[in-house]
C-alpha cells in the first residue's frame, strides 16, 4: 500500500507536512484547506483472510468511493506474523482527484494502521483519534475468517452509521448482524439486532432486513440494507444502516431486501 | 483603567499599549514554570513592544545565582521554549535590566534586601515603578512570602496610586475549602483584593476569551442559549500524558483538584453565565459568581453525579503504556483519581434541567480541551432516514489544540433523493489568523501589569468552587479505593463515567 510510515503519534503532523512539502516542491497540491474534503469517516477493516493483492484491490475500491464521497479513510490491517509484538504502526497517504476545473479538485487523506493481535483491544481508541469528530462513520469489514472476531470491535459496530459486510464475512447460513453484535452491551445492541431486525441468509445469496414491533429509545436497529454492485454478477458492498432510536417509535414492518447477482 | 484617566497620547490606543513602568519579581525563579512560560512570556511581550521602556525583571529564590547566571538561564529558556526565536536586539533590552536576588521565603532580612533592590530601581528610573510579584513557587511557601511582603512593606508599596504593588498567585489555590479560606485569609491580612491576581492560565487562552466574544457579540446565539434549545453541554479537558516524573506531586492532587475544580469550572462559568453589564472585571466576575452559586450540591451516592477512575495499562500513540499504579512514585494502593467525571445541575431559569457533563483525565486518547454545546433535536423529521440520519446540532469550542469553533448542521447529500447527513462548519484560528498567537501567560502577565483582573479568579470564586467539591474530596478520601473505576491508557475514559450520561441517553463525545 502506498504512503509514508510514521509513528502513530505523528500521524497528524505527517499529514500536515505532506501538504506543505508538496506545495513547497511546486507540486500540484492546491491550498490544503480548500480541497481537503471530509464528508464522512470510512474505516476499511481487513480480516486475517485478506491476501495482499486483494487488500490492494479493496483499497482501490475505497479510493474510488472516496473520490465520489470525499472521506477520511482509515484502513486497518492485522499483522499476520507479529512475533508477539505489542504495537500499532501507521502509514499515511493522501491523494487528490482532479475535477473538470481546478475548483473541482478534492483531496482525501488515508491512514493505515497495522496492528498486532495483542494490540487489537486498543485499536478502537487509536482509530477514534484518526477520525473526523462529529461526522458519520462507515465501517467495512472485509474477509474476516471468523465473523465472531468482529466482537472485538464493538466501537465500530455500535457507532457506525453504516456497517458493510462483504461476502467473505458471512458463513453459510450465518446471521451476519447477530454474529457481529455478539457481546455488544444490551442497551444499544444485542436484543434489537437479534430480535428486532434479524438479517439472515448468506450474503452471497441474499440478505434481508425486517423490523417490526415497538422499540425503546436507545435501541439499535437495522433500518435498511442496500447494495453497491461490484460488477456484473458480484456483490461489491452490502450496506446495512444501523440506527439508534432517540424516542419511542413504532415500526410497521419495514422491510429491505437485497439480492446478489447484479445491479 | 478608565480611558479618560490615561495619558492623552494613549487615548484611543489599545489598553495593552502603555503599561506603566514595572518591576516584575518572580519568586521561585529557578523553577520549571519560570523557564517554560514566564521568561518566554516576558520576551515575547518585549518583541511585540508591549513592555514599558522602564521594565525590570528580578528573579528571587533560595539558590545563590548571580545576575549573569540568571540571565544565561533566561536566554536558554527563551531558546528552548519561546514561540519566537531569540533575537539579540530584543533580548539585550531585557537582559540589561534583569537581576537576581537570593534569599529564603521566610527570611525577613532577605525581603528587606529585595525592598532595597526595588527602591534602587525606582531611583534609577527617577519615578515610581510598579512592583509586580509573581509567586511561582510550590504553594507551601505562598503564605510565608505573603507575610514577608507585608512585613517588609512591599505589599503596600505605592498603595493608593495606580502603581500599587500587585501579586500574581499561581495555582493550586488551596487543596480544599479550608485551605483556600486560609490562604484567602492570609492574603487579606496583607493585600486588598484589587492587588491580587489568582491565575488560571486557561483564562489567558485566546479561545477561552473567544467564548465570550462568540456568546456576546453574535446575536444568533443568545436566543438559543438556554434550556429550551440546549440539550446538554460537555466539557472535556483530556491529556495524553501520564504523570511522568511528577508522580509524587500528582498523588497529592488528582484530576479533580488538578483540573476540574479550577480550569473546568472556569469554562463552565464562562459558558453558562448571564451577559455581564460591561466588560469590566468586576461585572464579569459577578456574573461568574452568580452562576457558580446556582450549581446544585453533587449527589455523591451510587448512580449519583460523580465518577472517578485510574488508568490501567493500555496504548498511546501505538505504543504500550503502563497503568497508573505501575508508574514511578505511585503507591501500590493509591486512591488518587487520574480521571474525574462530573454531572452538574444548574438551578436557574436559564439552565434548569440541562446537564453539564465535565470530565478530565490523564492518559486519554488525545490531548484536547473542548466545550461542546449540544442542541435539542428538531421535534419531528420530514426526511428519509428519520431521526437517525439527523445529527444533533453541536457547537464546539476547541480550546486546545487546533483552536477554533465548529458547528454541526444537517445538510442534503447531493443527488436525486433527499437524504440528509451531518456536515461541519469549521472556523480554525490558525487558518484565519495564522498560528503565532500569544501564549496565555503573555496576556495574563500584561493584564496584571495594566491592572486588569478580568482574566483572573476572585477570592470568592475560588471558595465557591471548593465548597462544591470539598464534600466529594472528603467522600473519596474516606472510601479509599472503593468505587474507583479503571480505563485503558489511551481510551476515552471509564465505564462508570458513561453511566453518568445514561439516564438522559447521552454519550460522551470522542473529540
Ligand atoms: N510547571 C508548570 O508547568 C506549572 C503549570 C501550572 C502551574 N504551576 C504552578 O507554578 C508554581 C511553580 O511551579 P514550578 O513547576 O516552577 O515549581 P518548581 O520548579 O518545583 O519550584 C519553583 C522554585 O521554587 C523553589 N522551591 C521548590 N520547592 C520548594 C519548597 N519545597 N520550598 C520552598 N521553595 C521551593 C525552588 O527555587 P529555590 O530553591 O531557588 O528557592 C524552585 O526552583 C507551582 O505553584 C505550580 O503549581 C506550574
Amino acid at each position: 500500500m502506498p504512503g509514508i510510515e510514521v509513528p502513530v503519534g505523528e500521524i497528524k503532523h505527517q499529514l500536515a507536512r505532506m501538504w506543505e512539502n508538496t506545495a513547497k516542491s511546486g507540486g500540484a497540491a492546491p491550498a490544503a484547506n480548500s480541497v481537503r474534503a471530509t464528508q464522512m469517516n470510512f474505516v476499511l477493516h481487513f480480516g486475517f483472510a485478506t491476501a495482499c493483492q486483494d487488500a490492494v484491490t479493496q483499497f482501490e475500491t475505497v479510493k474510488e468511493f472516496a473520490h465520489r464521497y470525499p472521506c477520511r479513510v482509515v484502513v486497518l490491517c492485522p499483522l499476520k506474523d507479529d512475533g508477539g509484538a505489542d504495537e500499532i504502526r501507521a502509514t499515511v497517504y493522501r491523494e487528490c482527484f482532479l475535477g473538470k476545473s481546478k475548483s473541482d479538485t478534492r483531496c482525501v487523506e488515508c491512514v493505515m494502521l497495522s496492528y498486532s493481535m495483542k494490540s487489537r483491544l486498543f485499536l478502537e481508541n487509536q482509530v477514534s483519534i484518526c477520525l473526523s469528530t462529529d461526522l458519520p462513520l462507515y465501517y467495512w469489514a472485509h474477509l474476516f475468517s471468523d465473523s465472531s472476531r468482529l466482537a472485538d470491535y464493538q466501537f465500530m459496530l455500535k457507532h457506525a452509521k453504516r456497517v458493510m459486510f462483504d461476502p467473505g464475512l458471512v458463513p453459510e447460513g450465518g446471521d451476519v448482524v447477530s454474529v457481529a453484535a455478539t457481546g455488544s452491551d444490551p442497551r444499544f445492541g444485542e436484543r434489537t439486532f437479534t430480535a428486532g431486525a434479524a438479517v439472515s441468509g448468506p450474503v452471497s445469496v441474499g440478505i434481508s432486513a425486517e423490523s417490526t414491533g415497538e422499540r425503546m429509545a436507545g435501541d439499535s436497529y437495522v433500518s435498511s440494507c442496500s447494495l453497491r454492485s461490484g460488477g456484473a454478477g458480484t456483490v461489491g458492498l452490502v450496506e446495512i444502516t444501523v440506527g439508534r432510536l432517540w424516542g419511542s417509535e413504532r415500526f410497521g414492518g419495514s422491510r429491505a431486501t437485497v439480492r446478489s447477482g447484479g445491479k | 483603567m478608565a480611558e479618560t484617566s490615561r495619558h492623552p497620547f494613549l487615548q484611543g490606543l489599545s489598553k495593552h499599549r502603555g503599561a506603566p513602568p514595572t518591576a516584575v519579581v518572580i519568586f521561585g525563579a529557578s523553577g520549571d514554570l519560570t523557564a517554560r512560560k514566564l521568561i518566554p512570556a516576558v520576551y515575547n511581550l518585549a518583541a511585540d513592544n508591549l513592555l514599558p521602556p522602564d521594565f525590570h525583571l528580578s528573579g528571587y529564590g533560595r539558590k545563590e545565582i548571580s545576575n549573569d547566571a540568571f540571565r544565561d538561564l533566561a536566554a536558554e529558556a527563551i531558546k528552548e521554549f519561546s514561540r519566537r526565536e531569540l533575537s539579540d536586539d530584543v533580548w539585550d533590552r531585557i537582559a540589561a535590566k534583569t537581576t537576581y536576588v537570593a534569599g529564603g521565603y521566610d527570611d525577613p532580612a532577605a525581603f528587606d534586601r529585595l525592598a532595597a533592590h526595588l527602591a534602587q530601581i525606582d531611583k534609577e528610573v527617577g519615578r515610581d515603578v510598579q512592583p509586580l510579584f509573581y509567586m511561582s513557587t510550590p504553594p507551601s511557601v505562598f503564605a510565608p512570602i505573603l507575610r514577608n511582603l507585608g512585613a517588609s512593606g512591599l505589599a503596600e508599596k505605592h498603595l493608593g496610586t495606580s502603581l500599587h504593588a500587585k501579586v500574581i498567585i499561581e495555582k493550586p489555590f488551596g487543596r480544599d475549602l479550608e485551605s483556600a479560606l486560609k490562604l484567602n485569609g492570609t492574603i487579606r491580612e496583607v493585600l486588598q483584593e484589587h492587588q491580587v491576581y489568582r491565575i488560571d492560565h486557561y483564562l489567558g487562552k485566546e479561545t477561552v476569551q473567544d467564548l465570550l466574544v462568540q456568546r456576546f457579540s453574535n446575536a444568533i446565539f443568545e436566543p438559543l442559549w438556554n434550556r429550551n434549545y440546549i440539550d446538554n453541554v460537555q466539557i472535556t479537558v483530556s491529556e495524553e500524558v501520564g504523570v511522568g516524573t511528577r508522580g509524587g506531586y500528582y498523588e497529592q492532587s488528582g484530576a479533580l483538584r488538578d483540573m476540574i475544580q479550577n480550569h473546568t469550572m472556569q469554562l463552565v462559568a464562562l459558558t453558562a453565565m448571564e451577559p455581564p453589564v460591561s466588560l469590566d472585571a468586576e461585572a464579569i466576575r459577578d456574573e461568574k459568581m452568580k452562576l457558580l452559586r446556582a450549581i446544585q450540591p453533587l449527589d455523591l451516592g451510587p448512580n449519583g453525579d460523580v465518577a472517578r477512575a485510574q488508568y490501567a495499562a493500555g496504548m498511546i500513540a501505538g505504543k504500550p503504556e503502563p497503568g497508573y499504579l505501575e508508574e514511578a512514585g505511585i503507591a501500590a494502593e493509591s486512591s488518587t483519581e487520574t480521571y474525574a467525571g462530573i454531572r452538574l445541575s444548574i438551578n436557574n431559569w436559564r439552565w434548569q434541567g440541562v446537564p453539564f457533563y465535565l470530565r478530565s483525565g490523564k492518559r486519554m486518547a488525545r490531548r484536547v480541551t473542548e466545550i461542546a454545546v449540544q442542541f435539542k433535536r428538531p421535534p419531528g423529521t420530514l426526511f428519509a432516514g428519520g431521526a437517525f440520519d439527523l445529527a444533533a446540532n453541536t457547537l464546539s469550542f476547541q480550546i486546545q489544540p487546533d483552536e477554533g469553533l465548529s458547528l454541526v448542521l444537517n445538510g442534503k447529500v447531493p443527488g436525486l433523493e433527499t437524504r440528509t447527513q451531518p456536515v461541519k462548519m469549521n472556523f480554525s484560528y490558525s487558518t484565519t489568523f495564522g498560528s503565532n498567537t500569544p501564549e496565555a501567560y503573555e496576556r495574563l502577565v500584561l493584564d496584571a501589569m495594566i491592572g486588569d483582573g478580568t482574566l483572573f479568579i476572585r477570592g470568592d470564586e475560588a471558595e465557591t468552587s471548593w465548597k462544591l467539591y470539598t464534600p466529594l474530596l472528603e467522600a473519596w478520601a474516606e472510601a479509599g479505593r472503593e468505587g474507583m473505576g479503571s480505563y485503558a491508557a489511551g481510551s476515552w475514559g471509564p465505564a462508570n463515567a458513561d453511566e453518568l450520561l445514561v439516564a438522559r441517553e447521552h454519550v460522551w463525545r470522542k473529540p
